[in-house]
């Protein structure tokens, strides 16, 4: 099949998708009846599973495609990457969770990106899968669990060797995403679920379950404050910065914070909410449109057009809500995950999402583009580069 | 240490351990296969593996502490002689306890036995430590950290620096000869009382402990694969050696058989070994003949394949086998692939962490 016709098949797919699925909202009809779409990026960075095993690579478009550019094997799966200044990328792995690695994509000319050097993890410390670096570049931090107690931990690195300097507990189990706010603390999702290395792929012990959001002091690691959601069956996941909030103190962004329900009732976890906004003071969910279902699972988050997207991969779309909180409509993209928002050069910012065959492009104005992405299982993240 | 074991037990063990590569056979898809509840599949499981290999295991292990203690008390003449049946002994009881431990459930997962008797990589300072410590009961080594006690560090209590009579080095070993013991014991006893349950009790918790197998076998698949065959290659391979992981086993030289140890309980609890189906409380139901009882013939036939293939990657294989641990790690990717995409969900078991659920 030509890509043209691919491209042409995917936007009507889309289209019926949209219909069946019942998304009526005003805000998504004139996106798709915009006849010009966003430039997309040149390139995006991920982690994926391909027929020959788990890679970490970089995606551009060829044409109406995205297709690997670039892509290097890594021996277990990654999940989060991360663009550092000079072109090289840092990919962590995830359950098993052993490798920390640093990475350059391909070359012109060259398939295969180059690994340019590996960290692992000690004995009894195992990487969750987001790494991200201080603002002059010389620290990273990693989040991981101490495998002896499942206490959450956050490794600080140097960023030139990889290497330990030391460690902060971060008060939870199962530390996930962290980031950096403005005021130079960091704010880490400690996603609540007990794990052990013997336990394997079980689930145990849910009833210790305890999620919470925390700031840290990066001069020390020190305690800053920790919230907690009602609802103690919602993992904190992922994190995205929004808005700046009305009357805080200057500088105070709302974050953003992707959920995944795990109620032992499946009626319960299919209706649990996917997103949780925290201004700094309050930790509160939002609800989608009465009767939308998002199967209480967020895989990302981004935050692009005023608001925020959470991906939900089990209900095959894109969650959309506005600045002031309100439900802003459901963008219907099969197992839809990996989202990333930034603007290609001299535009404005997008947002991106990957899902299995597909991935949308959908610009401030709300124009779609649609592209063909085959024989790859994205992870749940990906990043624009360039 | 309990020897009085249910005779079907001793020949459930016999029988599956006899049973090697050759005997890899699915059952054909033609031959009328009982219907197994979840019930009877974890009976099975239980009393025609589990209850086998943790009594094999209280077995060797029980025989430990005599076989330390009699390096501790021999003369200069027989000490070397003694510290090499100590060494079979612990050969014994690492194989047996491998077998057991390749695929963890119940009690295995509950208290946390392959970190209490297992943990790798082992610590030497913390053994020196402990050595002087001289802990004396099971309440002394209790406050022993897991790194400098179980099968690794006894391992390299008889390998990496022998212990010789009449030392404190030596007197340790006992201990944490004992301290094996007594969790081989408690383990055996442990599965003794499952395997023991009669159909109909306890029912409820089947289904939870068949999506368990299920979780666990998966699992494993990846843990044989990764944690022990090629994350030490790799490890080792880059940044100049400096976060080099030692294979499991390498100081005794048992690497590859505690390998062959580890497959030989997933093949079993995978795919079937024998030409028919047992009648549900007379045998073994792997995986295989469990989806053919429920009527699903299609994934059953592609796990045994897969297992087949894995099977015959995993014969031979060794450290010194780059190729053959590369041929290896490929099948068993592509089986725990399987068993994600085909086999779980066909059973109705959903994996907890699956690849496939992102994060």
């Amino acid at each position: 099949m030509k890509k043209a016709e691919a491209l042409t098949k995917l936007q009507r797919r889309q289209w019926l998708a949209l219909a069946a699925a019942g998304a009526t909202s005003t805000w998504l009809k004139p996106a798709l009846a915009a006849a010009t779409a966003t430039a997309p990026p040149q390139q995006l960075a991920a982690a994926w599973e391909a027929a020959r095993g788990y890679q970490v690579g970089v995606l551009a478009y060829h044409g109406a495609a995205l297709q690997v550019s670039a892509a290097l094997d890594v021996p277990t799966r990654a999940h989060g990457v991360w663009a550092e200044r000079g072109g090289s990328l840092l990919a962590v792995a995830r359950r098993p969770g052993d490798w920390l690695l640093r990475w350059r994509p391909a070359n012109e000319g060259e398939s295969q990106g180059e690994a340019i050097a590996w960290a692992w993890a000690e004995p009894d410390r195992a990487f969750n899968g987001h790494v991200i670096a201080s603002p002059d570049g010389k620290t990273l931090y990693t989040t991981e669990t101490n495998l002896e107690s499942g206490r959450g931990l956050i490794g600080v690195r140097n960023a030139a060797t990889l290497e330990k300097s030391g460690e902060w507990i971060t008060h939870g189990m199962d530390p996930h995403e962290l980031l950096l706010d403005d005021d130079g603390s960091l704010v880490v999702a400690n996603g609540g679920i007990p794990a052990l290395p013997e336990t394997g792929r079980l689930k145990l012990h849910m009833e210790r379950m305890d999620a919470s959001l925390v700031r840290l002091d990066t001069r020390s690691g020190a305690l800053l404050g920790q919230w907690r959601l009602a609802d103690r069956r919602l993992s904190l996941r992922h994190m995205a910065w929004g808005e700046p909030v009305t009357g805080a103190r200057p500088g105070q962004r709302q974050l953003g914070i992707a959920l995944q329900a795990e109620h032992d009732d499946p009626t319960a976890k299919a209706a649990a909410p996917v997103l949780a906004v925290f201004d700094g003071q309050r930790l509160q969910t939002l609800a989608p449109e009465a009767g939308q279902a998002l199967a209480g699972y967020g895989g990302d988050i981004a935050h692009a057009a005023g608001g925020f997207a959470v991906s939900c991969p089990r209900a095959n779309g894109v969650a959309l809500w506005r600045a002031d909180g309100r439900w802003a409509g459901f963008l219907p993209l099969q197992e839809a995950c990996a989202l990333a928002a930034a603007a290609p050069p001299g535009g404005e910012t997008s947002l991106w999402a990957a899902g299995r065959m597909a991935a949308l492009t959908r610009d401030s104005r709300g124009a779609m583009r649609s592209s063909a992405l085959q024989d790859l299982r994205l992870d749940n993240h990906w990043a624009p580069l360039g | 240490m309990k020897t009085s074991r249910t005779p079907w037990k001793a020949l459930a063990g016999i029988a599956l351990l006899a049973c090697g590569a050759a005997c890899a056979q699915n059952v054909a898809p033609n031959v009328a296969v009982p219907f197994y509840t979840a019930g009877d599949f974890m009976r099975g499981v239980y009393r025609f593996w589990y209850a086998p290999q943790a009594a094999a295991f209280a077995e060797q292990a029980g025989g430990l502490p005599a076989a330390i203690s009699a390096v501790c008390d021999a003369d200069a003449g027989a000490a070397t002689a003694k510290l090499e049946q100590a060494r079979d002994r612990w050969k014994a009881s690492a194989l047996a306890w491998d077998r057991l431990s390749g695929v963890q459930i119940g009690p295995l997962v509950q208290r946390r036995s392959t970190r209490q008797i297992d943990f790798t990589p082992t610590r030497p300072e913390l053994i020196k430590r402990a050595i002087q410590t001289a802990p004396q009961d099971a309440t002394a080594m209790e406050s022993i950290g897991t790194p400098a006690k179980g099968l690794p560090a006894l391992e390299w209590l008889l390998w990496s620096q022998p212990i010789a009579p009449a030392t404190p080095a030596c007197r340790y070993a006992l201990q944490v000869a004992a301290d094996i013991q007594r969790e081989a014991n408690t383990l055996a006893k442990a599965f003794d009382e499952l395997a023991a349950r009669p159909p109909g009790k306890d029912e409820e918790s089947q289904g939870p402990a068949m999506s368990e197998l299920i979780n666990q076998w998966t699992g494993a698949l990846e843990r044989l694969r990764w944690a022990e065959m090629e994350k030490p290659r790799l490890a080792g391979g880059t940044q100049g050696g400096r976060n080099a992981v030692a294979y499991a086993r390498s100081a005794s030289g048992q690497t590859a058989a505690r390998w062959a140890a580890q497959w030989q309980a997933l093949r079993t609890l995978g795919a079937s070994q024998a030409p028919e189906a047992p009648r549900p409380g007379t045998g073994l139901a792997p995986i295989e003949t469990y989806l053919r009882g429920l009527g699903r013939n299609e994934p059953a036939d592609l796990l045994a394949q897969s297992v087949g293939r894995a099977d015959r990657a995993m014969q031979n294989i060794s450290p010194a086998n780059k190729a053959g641990m590369t041929a290896a790690g490929r099948s068993l990717a592509e089986l725990k692939k399987l068993a994600e995409a085909e086999i779980a969900p066909a059973l109705e078991v959903s994996i907890g962490f699956s690849d496939a659920d992102g994060d």
